[in-house]
């Protein structure tokens, strides 16, 4: 089987969504394949993935560590939509001295930037997936 | 960007109730502003987006003037579920800009044509 590139749109929040549960192991699925995971974009609710300052529940999938992992392990883009990140508080150092705001809440794992950059994606990926429930 | 795309983008989801419809248009329209081929497919409560007459004062974004703005971004084709125009009781000349209603069967052929397809 010949080996894909793809790229994930992920677009609802964990805790209370399946989706990017389902995407982060979708990524490892993928990688053990063989196949290359060329971006993972945040949009819409999927930017609170980003989020430094959430806390799972114990029992609970740790889905911020599965992704620190794919970016560490991996090398995957993690990038977050600045659009909809600056209108929901997630927020790098830039942005937070930008609008002046409290605290920098975007998990050093992840990068902001355009969607340029996922429109980049579809051009470099052989596939594209959704994850939006 | 080495090679132009062929994109569809599918609306699911009415205007209010949730911004998923205003999200997919923006990525829409930026997609569109990097010069790739769209086609706009609204299915199901999907059309309403496509409709006149809504509210601003609702605490929702009223995207309708966007949404009427589509063929000023070059988007080539917009196509409506051909049943729910019946179903909804509606009339292919009440839309927000010109639109193209087509078969399911018609639909489908258009997802297969494109290289990816996006759904809100």
């Amino acid at each position: 089987m010949s080996s894909l590139t793809y790229s994930l749109l992920v677009m609802s929040a964990p805790l209370g969504h399946q989706a990017p549960y389902t995407a982060e192991q979708f990524c490892r699925a993928a990688i053990a394949r063989g196949h290359r995971i060329f971006r993972v974009f945040f949009y819409h609710d999927g930017v609170y993935n980003a989020l430094s300052t959430a806390v799972p529940p114990q029992d609970a999938a740790q889905l911020p560590a599965g992704w620190r992992e794919l970016r560490e392990r991996h090398d995957i883009a993690l990038t977050v939509c600045i659009a909809s990140a600056l209108k929901k508080g997630v927020v790098d150092a830039g942005e937070a001295k930008r609008y002046e705001l409290d605290a920098v809440t975007l998990d050093s794992h992840f990068e902001i930037a355009g969607l340029g950059d996922w429109i980049e994606a579809t051009q470099v990926s052989d596939r594209i997936l959704t994850f939006a429930r | 960007m080495q090679h132009s795309r062929h994109l569809a983008f599918v609306f699911l989801k009415p205007p209010y109730g949730r911004s998923l419809a205003a999200d997919g248009l923006d990525m829409l329209l930026a997609t569109a502003a990097f010069d790739q081929k769209i086609t706009a497919i609204f299915l199901g409560s999907g059309l309403f987006n496509l409709l006149p007459g809504q509210s601003h004062d609702i605490n929702m974004k009223n995207q309708t003037k966007a949404f009427a703005s589509l063929p000023l971004f070059d988007v080539a084709k917009v196509l409506v579920d051909e049943r729910e125009i019946v179903r909804y009781g509606l009339h292919v000349e009440q839309f927000l800009l010109p639109v193209t209603p087509v078969s399911l069967a018609s639909v489908r052929e258009h997802l297969h044509a494109a290289d990816h397809v996006h759904s809100f």
